[in-house]
């Protein structure tokens, strides 16, 4: 009994040793497939939300449908098999061609890539804050941390005429603009005093907004338009390009919005907010992270 | 002894057909998942099987995802120009399955740049209308006048002066160049996301004339989340198939 418990227990160095060394030889041969091949540790099933992998990249069946539909023009039902299969042929195509892109790294050396990667990164942030809701009273705070953000639009409908420079001497010229400034007080149609001065008026336009008026009046012009009452004429000013006289017909100004009425536009900028601030944190942290080094003749470059 | 085995046997039992139809549900599950998955999303309203597996799931992923914004009954809300889900008035795609898909999977304006983002309204009161290309900025006046041409489509204007002025504008290609989104006959073009602006629904406010003026002042560019890679393909799927059924006609869904 002793003699068959010692002969069962005894070790067969040599078998262990060619079971071990098999198992090394699978074990490597595995791997080599693995690394060499570019398959990976690949699963042989397709999950069901893909129409394919590539290199265990899904390819979303929702996408292929959306392809398949916007390059024939027909729903998914209207599709023959053969356009279906040359989609699939076509997205399979762009996946292999994108991954060996990757693998010559040209978001490296291709501009475009590196545009559409700069891009992407941006929209990141965008998406972050997408995908939260601000509540109501989020909306509330940032409204009232922010009042002069929100109101109504201001407008303006102003006459502006204009005694070209390069006629009369100066004096002459003043007192031309002064006389039509009397005028024009006196309730003289706008345009009989155009006729009658010699003046020129850029453009009418009617009523403005305040931004499109400053744009049109110059910004001396236009500050001294809104400090001017409706009806009323401004004293001659004097530019480079000539005398010009201002005569104000209607100044709506601008009146403070409601939370209620500016709610939209506060979830706007409250968003866009939320955004830049992400976009300011995520440079921050890459910044951090990373080594920058600058030539010495650009030393003085800050962040 | 006896009584020992015997109990054991019971419970060995229980745990036997526990596990069988519990083996048997999962099985179940996972086969009408991956049909679901699988299976055309526009077909999946034709196969009650695939209907109820979405419902619950779809409303519960709407309600914590979705309703924030849409609302918990999908109605949404017009102060913020988030759109009614229950209409089915589309401002992408007609409302077939696979495209409301589209845009829980990508969004619109979510910056995945699969999602809807072709084009935006542009805020005409503004120096720069639009950010995507050159645009002339519209008057108070000119705002009117589109404003009463839109008007007019619902109701008979009295100042015709004013909407033939706004109707101009609308198709002028140096200022307001409406036609170019809303369409020649201003019903508005899907493929784009701009919505019919004849009819009486209304993505921002109520219609009236404060709500379009301030709508063409200062524009609208709503966005929606992109939701791929955060939730799974089914929940994706199943909350399409949920919004689909909230805009369809019962009668229809049969």
């Amino acid at each position: 009994m002793s003699e068959v418990k010692s002969a069962a227990s005894q070790v067969n160095v040599t078998r262990s040793l060619v079971l071990c060394a098999i198992g090394a030889v699978v074990g490597l041969a595995i791997a080599g497939v693995g690394l060499f091949s570019a398959r990976g540790t690949a699963t042989h099933n397709v999950p069901p939300e893909d129409i394919a992998l590539v290199n265990q990249r899904p390819v979303l069946r929702s996408d292929f449908v959306t392809q398949l539909e916007s390059e024939t023009g027909e729903t998914f039902e209207q599709a023959t098999r053969a356009e279906k299969l040359k989609v699939l042929g076509e997205m399979i195509r762009e996946e292999l061609l994108v991954q060996r892109g990757l693998e010559l790294d040209f978001a490296e050396t291709d501009q475009m890539t590196r545009n559409a990667l700069a891009m992407a990164m941006d929209q990141q942030a965008l998406a972050e804050v997408t995908t939260s809701q601000p509540s109501e009273q989020q909306l509330r705070e940032f409204f009232e941390k922010n009042p002069s953000r929100y109101a109504s639009d201001g407008i303006l409908t102003a006459r502006h005429l204009v005694l070209p420079a390069g006629g009369a001497n100066a004096g002459q010229s003043m007192q031309k603009a002064r006389d039509a400034v009397g005028a024009l007080r006196a309730n003289t149609p706008v345009e009989a005093v155009i006729s009658k001065f010699g003046l020129t008026e850029p453009r009418n336009d009617g009523d403005e907004f305040y931004f499109a008026a400053k744009i049109h009046l110059g910004d001396a012009i236009y500050a001294k338009a809104l400090q001017m009452k409706e009806g009323e004429v401004s004293e001659p000013l004097q530019a480079a390009d000539g005398i010009h006289i201002v005569k104000v017909i209607k100044d709506k100004v601008p009146v403070p919005l409601s939370y209620e009425h500016a709610r939209l536009q506060v979830l706007t900028d409250l968003k866009n907010a939320q955004q830049e601030r992400l976009m300011t944190a995520t440079m921050r942290f890459l910044r951090e992270r990373s080594k920058i080094l600058v030539a010495t003749d650009y030393s003085d470059y800050k962040p | 002894m006896n009584l020992l085995v015997k109990t054991g046997l019971i419970l060995t039992a229980i745990l036997v057909l526990g596990l069988a139809v519990g083996g048997t549900f999962v099985a179940r599950t996972h086969t009408v998942r991956t049909r679901f998955l699988m299976v055309p999303a526009d077909s999946i309203p034709a196969d009650a099987e695939l209907m109820s597996f979405a419902m619950s799931r779809g409303a519960s992923a709407y309600s914590e995802h979705c309703a924030s914004c849409h609302g918990v009954q999908l109605r949404g809300d017009p102060a913020l120009a988030v759109p009614n889900l229950t209409d089915h008035d589309w401002l992408y795609g007609t409302g077939r399955v696979s495209e409301i898909e589209r845009v829980v999977l990508y969004g619109i304006r979510s910056g995945n740049s699969k999602g809807w983002d072709l084009a935006h309204m542009p805020a005409f009161a503004t120096a720069r209308p639009y950010d995507l290309y050159a645009m002339a900025p519209l008057t108070p006046s000119d705002i009117h006048d589109v404003t009463t041409y839109l008007l007019a489509f619902r109701q008979p204007q009295a100042d015709s002066a004013a909407v033939q002025r706004g109707k101009q504008i609308f198709y002028d290609t140096n200022k307001g160049v409406c036609n170019d989104c809303h369409g020649s006959d201003a019903k508005g073009d899907s493929a784009i996301g701009a919505p019919d602006l004849t009819d009486a629904v209304w993505l921002r406010g109520d219609g009236s004339r404060q709500s379009i003026e301030s709508t063409i002042a200062h524009g609208l560019a709503g966005r929606c989340p992109s939701w791929a890679g955060e939730l799974s393909p089914a929940t994706i799927r199943a909350v399409a198939v949920y919004v689909y059924a909230a805009s369809t006609p019962r009668g229809k869904l049969e």
